[in-house]
């Protein structure tokens, strides 16, 4: 009943290493939701990197852009979040899978079963209840702020430190909500609760190791996209010159930068995941045994 | 864990590495400052002909915009390398002082486990600091403003306290976090516990070895800027400076091409060197202090015939 936090942060290396085609199936998951994602909403993104360029360029932007990218992303999230719900659910389960359950590798751990669907339904809640402690606590927060006064100020600082706090607190008591879900197979968001007693601080010093590998992982992604994205028109950023082509006419114009971003990103997506959540299925792994 | 280190020891080590291994420390200075020239030579010839003066106030064509967008990604893929190489060149100084002696490849560089490990407390210390000083500073900003109301004088007072307990709590903390990196090349896992407890009740000594690394690294860098300022006068790269402020483009505050060849041989040659050996001075000691507090007595370095080096 005891883990090594500095052991466990190197989970998601050794998952690649015992079997390096999970960044293929995972990176082939990523680029179906990239895929889907330009499919339909190409036009958009266009919009939004025009949007936002302008605001870039502008020294003074004005309220109507702001309200007009805002407006833009509540469009796009609107169908965005279902899609990354079902996929980051496919994936979530797939990497505890291939920690807790290494022998069941076919198809890179994917599937598609009750898992999957128990899965959603932890991420769905997690999501909605950080979405509500983060809003009611900074709600709080600016009450203070809105008080005008310098005690307030004093006073909402020291609320926003609690609040932020607070949410690390609850962040790292329900980290091992998925793998727990996964290994008992059924909905278990709360057990992870008793499971990280007595381990807050390994669990957060590990957490705040994977965060920073991760960064690192992206910033190593990043010099070989760089090039690549330079060559192939900018990335998404370059897809600002496209606003106002329709579907059909911005895809035949700009696919070549849309392919290099996805395919670049998936990889890239698929080793960050693993260095990112395998280790909390490590530390559950161990937590149980 | 319960050894002691010695600040003269620990020097003494880092001072050995450059003794007996110049040609490493010369490969280290060299490294970092052949990226940062071409990093510069890569970002200057990217600006090179951009207008100065008059003609930079008017309103820059398109073209210009999308080479500073591509300026901006070069710059930060730069930044990124440097910091890659600087945690390679981290770890080769503490690995140098550990292995001095031993059979050694590639100018104790390499690009695995430990750079990895380390370049993650880096940033975790760096980051955690930084976080940390931000946290405290809009604190005492806010502390300070109620005061105001009651009291300005007491308010300037607490101010300056606060701001001398800030200089204080960072230098404490710099003294008491600066065996985690060693400790996690040494131990070969990340060692922010043992780091930290390693340091609990020897945080004068530490103190004392950082301010005798700093002195160090005051003294080079004012030798050297000295130098550099005496050079730059001698050679006529300031009178050519003033003379070419007039001038249309960056290109053309650029001095001789003899000048600028000279500038590169000196910061090649000498420079590289000095870098390599300022670079083990800052580090090296906390990797030997680190090795002694771990084993509970000093380290001394193997001899080099025992070894076959």
């Amino acid at each position: 009943m005891s883990f090594s936090a500095t052991e466990a942060a190197f989970e998601g290396f050794r998952v690649v290493r015992r079997k390096p085609a999970v960044v293929l199936f995972w990176g082939a998951m990523y680029l179906l939701m990239f895929a889907l994602m330009f499919g339909i909403g190409a036009p958009s993104f266009a919009r939004v990197m025009a949007v936002a360029e302008t605001i870039e360029r502008s020294s003074e932007p004005s309220l109507s852009d702001l309200q007009q990218l805002g407006m833009i992303y509540m469009g796009m999230i609107g169908w965005l979040a279902p899609l990354g719900l079902v996929i980051g659910a496919v994936l979530n389960a797939a990497v505890a899978r291939s920690v807790l359950r290494p022998e069941q590798g076919a198809w890179g751990y994917l599937r598609l079963g009750r898992d999957e669907l128990r899965v959603l339904v932890v991420n769905l809640v997690l999501g909605l209840l950080f979405g509500l402690a983060g809003g009611i606590g900074f709600v709080a927060v600016g009450a203070f702020f809105a008080g005008g006064q310098p005690i307030f100020y004093l006073l909402g600082l020291l609320a926003a430190l609690v609040v932020i706090a607070g949410l690390i607190w609850l962040g790292v008591k329900l980290s091992l909500a998925v793998p727990i879900t996964v290994d008992r197979g059924r909905i278990a968001l709360f057990d992870s609760f008793a499971a990280t007693r007595g381990r807050f601080w390994p669990l957060l010093g590990m957490a705040i190791i994977v965060l920073i590998m991760t960064w690192v992982v992206s910033l190593l992604g990043y010099i070989i996209f760089m090039p690549i994205s330079l060559m192939t028109g900018g990335g998404l950023e370059g897809l600002a010159v496209y606003d106002g082509l329709d579907l059909p006419a911005l895809l035949t114009r700009a696919w070549p930068a849309l392919a290099a971003w996805s395919v670049v990103n998936a990889v890239l997506s698929a080793l960050q995941l693993a260095v990112l959540i395998a280790p909390f299925s490590a530390a559950w792994k161990d937590l149980r045994a | 864990m319960g050894g002691t280190f010695s600040i003269g020891e620990a020097l003494g080590a880092a001072v050995r590495v450059i003794r007996r291994r110049p040609l490493a420390v010369f490969v280290w200075g060299l490294t970092m400052t052949l990226f940062s020239l071409v990093a510069s030579v890569v970002v200057f010839g990217s600006i090179a002909d951009l207008p100065l003066g008059d003609a930079a106030a008017a309103e820059p064509p398109p073209e210009a915009l999308e080479r500073m967008m591509t300026l901006q990604g070069l710059s930060m893929l730069l930044n990124v390398g440097q910091l890659v190489l600087a945690v390679v060149i981290w770890t080769a100084t503490m690995r140098a002082v550990l292995r001095l002696g031993r059979p050694e490849r590639a100018f104790f560089m390499r690009l695995g486990m430990d750079e990895l490990r380390l370049g993650v407390v880096g940033i975790a210390l760096f980051a955690g600091t930084y976080i940390a000083v931000i946290i405290l500073v809009l604190l005492g900003l806010a502390v300070g403003a109620v005061v105001w109301q009651a009291s300005e004088v007491f308010a300037g007072i607490l101010g300056v306290v606060m701001v001398l307990g800030l200089i204080a709590a960072v230098v404490y903390a710099m003294a008491r976090l600066s065996l985690i990196a060693p400790a996690t090349l040494i131990l070969q896992r990340f060692a922010f516990v043992e780091g930290w407890t390693l340091a609990k009740g020897r945080v004068g000594s530490l103190l004392g070895l950082l301010v005798c690394t700093w002195v160090i690294y005051l003294l080079i860098y004012f030798v050297v800027a000295f130098a550099l300022i005496v050079l730059a006068f001698g050679t006529g790269v300031f009178a050519h400076l003033s003379q070419s402020l007039d001038g249309m483009t960056l290109r053309d505050l650029l001095p001789s091409s003899g000048a600028l060849w000279g500038l590169v041989a000196i910061l090649l040659l000498p420079g590289s060197f000095l870098y390599g050996a300022v670079m083990t001075l800052m580090c090296g000691p906390f990797a030997a202090a680190c090795r002694a507090l771990l084993d509970g007595e000093p380290m001394e370095a193997a001899p080099p015939s025992a070894l076959g080096s």
